[in-house]
This record gives C-alpha cells, structure tokens and sequence, in this order.
C-alpha cells in the first residue's frame, strides 16, 4: 500500500477542515482531488506529507504513520509542489533543483557526483535542462512550474504531492505540464494532484476524489465520479456532463447556459 | 567552485590591505613596511605601542564587527525574506540602546554600558520573538511588525532619559550613533569570540536557508525543520549583534547593504555569500572608520554617520539600478 488515510480529522483552531477522509492508494496512478475553494484539498495534502498533524486519524505511507517517519526522511519519500511557488531571488533553475538533493544530503557533505546526475536527469525529464543556468525570475510561468516538478524529482521520492500545478497557466502550459506528469506515472511514482479543472482531471488522472466540506463525496473513475449530480453537490452549479464518443470515454463537464437572443 | 574562491581571495586582499591602512594613519603616520617589522615583533620603540594597543584593537574591532552585521544581515534578509531588514529589525539595536542609555544615565561605568547593552539586546530580540509567536507558528511578518513596535518603544524611553538628563545627552548621543573610538583590547577579546563563533555557526545553516529561500513550506518538504531552524539563527544572529553594538554602539546601513552588494557580487547562493558578504563588510566598516578619523582631524566623526552618508545614496542607487530591471 503507497498511500493509506485513515479517518483523517483536521482543524485549524475552531475551523474544521477535514472531517473524516479515508482512502487507499494501492499502485502508482495519478490520482486527481477536486473540490470547490475551501473544501480541504490543500489541508489534505498537507496532512499526507506530514507538515499538518492530524487532530485525529492517521496517514500511512508505505505502511508506515507519517508522523513516525523522521523529517528528512520523509522528505526522501515525498516531494511536494506547492501551490504559490516563490521566485523573486536569483538562483538559478540548477540551483533550484539541486536543493531537491538536500534529503540525502549530510550537513557538512558536498553534492557527489551522484546528486549531479539526478539533477540532471530530473530536469531533462521535465524538460528544462537547456534553461539551468538561468535565473528563476527570468523564467516563465510554465518553466518555474518545470523546475519545481524537476525539483521534487530529485528528492527521489515515490510519492509526488502537487498543489494546483496549472493554476496560472494558459492551457498550453497546462497540457504539457500534464503530460509531463502523466510521465512520471509511467515511470513509477505515484502522485497526488489538486486540480481546479474538472475535464482536465477527468481527461488525465486515472482516480479521482471529489472532496465537499472536509469530507469524500465520490471516488473512483473519472466515469463514475464525474456525473451530474456530484458535480453539482460538490459545486453546487448546474452543469450538463457529456461523453464524446472517441474511445477515451472521459466525461466533460460543460455549463447549463441556455443565451438568451 | 573556481570563480568563487577567487572572489574570496580578493575581498580577503581588500580586508587585509584595509586593515593594514587603518594601523597606518592617524595623529602619526606610518608606513607598511615599519607596521610589518612592528607586528612580527622586531622593533621596540614609541610606535609599537601606537600600533599594539591604540590602533590594532580598535582596528580588529571594527573589522570584527563589520563583519559579524554584514553576516547577520544577509541571513536576517533571507530569513524574513525582506530586502529591507538589517541585523537591527527585530529590535537588537533599540534594547541595546536603552541598556546602555540607563548605564550612562546611572554613572554604571564602561564595563556596565557594554554588559547591560549586550543583555538589553538579546532580552528584547527574545521578548519580539516571544511576543511574534503567541498565537502559533511564528510569521515573519508579525516579527517584523512587533520588532518596530518595540525599537519605537524602547527609543521613547532613550528619549526620556535624554530630556531628563541633559548633561549626559553628548554621551548617549555619541554612543547611539556609533564609535570605536573607546574599542580596546578588553572589548576585543570578549566580543570577538561570541561574534566568531555565532558566525560559524550561522554558516552551518547556510545551506537550509537557500531552500528557505524558496519559500517555507517547500523548504519543509525538503526536510528542514524551519522552525528550529529560525530560532536557531534568530537567537544566535541576535547574540551576535548584541556582542557588535555594546562594543561600538549602533552603526547603520553596514548590516543592510553589504549583504545586497555582495549579492550582485557572488549571487544568492550563502554558502558564498555569507563568507563574502562577512569580509566585505569587515572592509566596509575599516574603511568607515579610518574616515570618521580623519574627515575632520583631529576630531572624530561618529562612525555611524560616515557608513550613513556612504552607505545612503549606495543604497538608493542600488535600488534604482533594480527597479530598472537590472
């Protein structure tokens, strides 16, 4: 078992966020949380990697409780994107991804030859090794987001945690940054990804948890969760959802707006 | 890796040569090579005196303390993630200010100006911090805020004393705005030691204050403890400025644009930058204080204003030079 959470509780002071999550994830898939604003998706991924402690329940990775994993350890086990990526300083994309290394690093040890290599197989990966020597601010919005996927890469982790990835993005950055996860999943690591866009989930992951209030209101296939009547549960929206007929079989969901002439 | 080291070696040439100018000139000036026959000990006479117990410590000092605010500053910088902060914001330099203030006004003596300065200083770093952290994680927003609101306070009663106490104004005056003129061997070899290893071990932690950098949360997930890790250089950063202002009072403006030159210099990355960043401001300050001895010799200038008329118009053409997107 990669990830298991069971009856997650969480509270920021008096504001109850999660109220009792739980859920397996059995083999590396990409696996997709929509929710509205306020929902808990954010909160959930934050208890998963161990920066949150649940107020009640426990999160599992590898069948071990997350808050029982050292620090820096646990950093080895989960890279994490988050969802507002700071850039206004001058390190450049090496510099950035180089950090990823920090984990298997001692703290008087130069980075090895080893560490040179992941790095640069993890940017080659994301497609940014021809942009290493550049600055970060110099970059643009789809590019950081890279460096910082190329980032988590070389933490070496077997989980990925990405908050919103594509949320500033125009929708070409948006495709290719999904593909580029899409990838990773065909290369083994499980991830977990915060998505505002409904058909985009529905297109690329292959599970998808539909979060209301701090709880689970639908799991499973994109096919079987995205249907009309959760989506307007969880948004509370009226929408149409359709089924294009071209072998991919993944609902889209699109507005009920009748123009009126 | 070899562009570094040069950059090193050359600002270590610089804080050398500086050092060597400043044992240099004064009321006597004397030449390098007499300084070297003096400093390795083959020449007994007037001069070696001069050197050995006027101007050498008063020269280590300023260099010390250059450096220890130019380190303390570009980790506070990054730390708070604020180009504006100093080694000053979280309320060191006013805390400072007032124990020493109430020393002068009590007639304590030199030996108590300095030790009460230096308490004054960690206590209220310690209250700011204490203060900031109250309702949870400590932001470092709120710690910025709350270090103001404390200077503002604690300068109100320097004030205080000052109206009260006219006699001593000059004094407290000339302690506020920085000197070494009053730096001997005693102040050296206590505050040496505290700066130097309060340096060393910021440095340690150059490394997690890059990933820092780059925001909390992922330096988090890249397993850093980032709470342990502020504290720890809060506390030690506070020390060590304390150690630098109950020798030398409050000098501005070194703490907060060396760290920003030596950016533009070596780039961001600390483990470089610190070190950097440490012998540039020792020379900085060196340089600063052979001025504030001979501008108008021979009186002396408060060190604090020559670093103030220098380290100003840098600072505001530093900061037009990166607004043009430089």
């Amino acid at each position: 078992m990669i990830v298991k959470v069971v009856d997650l509780y969480f509270s920021y002071g008096q504001n109850e966020v999660l109220n009792g999550i739980s859920f397996n994830m059995e083999k590396p898939i990409l696996l997709g949380v929509i929710g509205s604003n306020g929902s808990g998706k954010t909160t959930l991924l934050r208890n998963i990697s161990g920066y949150l402690k649940p107020n009640r329940g426990s999160v599992f990775l590898f069948d071990r409780n997350v808050v029982d994993i050292p620090r820096k350890e646990r950093a080895r086990l989960i890279g994490y994107v988050p969802q507002d990526i700071v850039y206004d300083f001058d390190f450049t994309a090496y510099e950035i991804v180089m950090m990823g290394r920090l984990p298997h690093l001692g703290r008087f040890q130069a980075e090895r030859k080893i560490d040179r290599e992941v790095v640069e197989r993890s940017m080659l990966i994301t497609d940014v090794w021809h942009l290493r020597d550049k600055p970060l601010r110099k970059l643009s919005g789809g590019e950081r987001q890279r460096v910082y996927i190329a980032r988590a890469l070389s933490q070496e982790a077997k989980i990925l945690l990405m908050d919103e990835p594509v949320a500033h993005l125009d929708i070409k950055y948006q495709l290719e940054i999904l593909s580029v996860i899409r990838g990773l999943v065909e290369r083994g690591i499980a991830v977990i990804i915060v998505l505002h866009d409904v058909n985009l989930a529905s297109i690329y992951c292959d599970e998808i948890i539909v979060l209301k209030d701090g709880t689970i209101l639908a799991k499973g296939k994109p096919e079987e969760v995205i249907t009309e009547g959760v989506i307007r549960e969880a948004f509370s929206i009226d929408v149409r959802v359709i089924n294009p007929e071209d072998g991919l079989n993944r609902p889209l969901v699109i507005p009920n707006f009748v123009r009126k002439t | 890796m070899y562009r570094r080291r040069l950059y090193i070696f050359l600002v270590l040439i610089l804080l050398v040569f500086m050092i060597l100018l400043s044992v240099g000139i004064g009321s006597v000036d004397i030449g390098f090579k007499d300084i070297f026959w003096i400093l390795v000990g083959k020449r007994e006479d007037r001069l070696r005196d001069i050197i050995l117990l006027i101007r050498l410590p008063r020269t280590i000092g300023a260099a010390i303390c250059g450096m220890a605010l130019a380190v303390v500053g570009t980790f506070f910088q990054g730390l708070l993630r604020n180009p504006m902060a100093d080694p000053y914001i979280l309320g060191v330099s006013s805390g400072s200010a007032l124990g020493a203030t109430i020393a002068i006004v009590f007639n304590m003596g030199i030996v108590f100006v300095n030790l009460l300065s230096f308490v004054m200083g960690v206590l209220v770093t310690f209250f700011v911090y204490f203060i900031s952290s109250l309702n949870g994680r400590s932001s470092t927003y709120t710690m910025i805020l709350v270090g103001v609101a404390v200077s503002s306070f604690a300068f109100s009663f320097i004030s205080l004393f000052m109206f009260i106490k006219h006699e001593q104004i000059a004094q407290i005056v000339m302690w506020i705005m920085g000197s070494f003129s009053l730096v001997g061997w005693s102040e050296v070899s206590y505050s040496a030691p505290i700066i130097i290893a309060g340096s060393f071990i910021m440095y340690l932690f150059s490394r997690d204050l890059n990933a820092i950098i780059t925001g909390e949360e992922s330096a988090e997930h890249l397993g850093i403890d980032v709470e342990v890790v502020r504290r720890i250089l809060l506390f030690t950063g506070s020390v060590v400025t304390a150690s630098c202002v109950s020798v030398s009072g409050i000098v501005g403006f070194v703490g907060l644009i060396t760290p920003h030159i030596s950016r533009l210099l070596v780039g961001p990355d600390n483990r470089i930058l610190v070190p950097f960043s440490g012998l540039m401001g020792g020379s900085f300050m060196v340089l600063a204080d052979i001025l504030s001895r001979t501008v108008i010799k021979p009186a002396e200038v408060p060190v604090g204003v020559i670093t103030a008329i220098f380290g100003a118009p840098f600072f505001l053409y530093l900061l037009m030079r990166v607004r043009r997107g430089e």
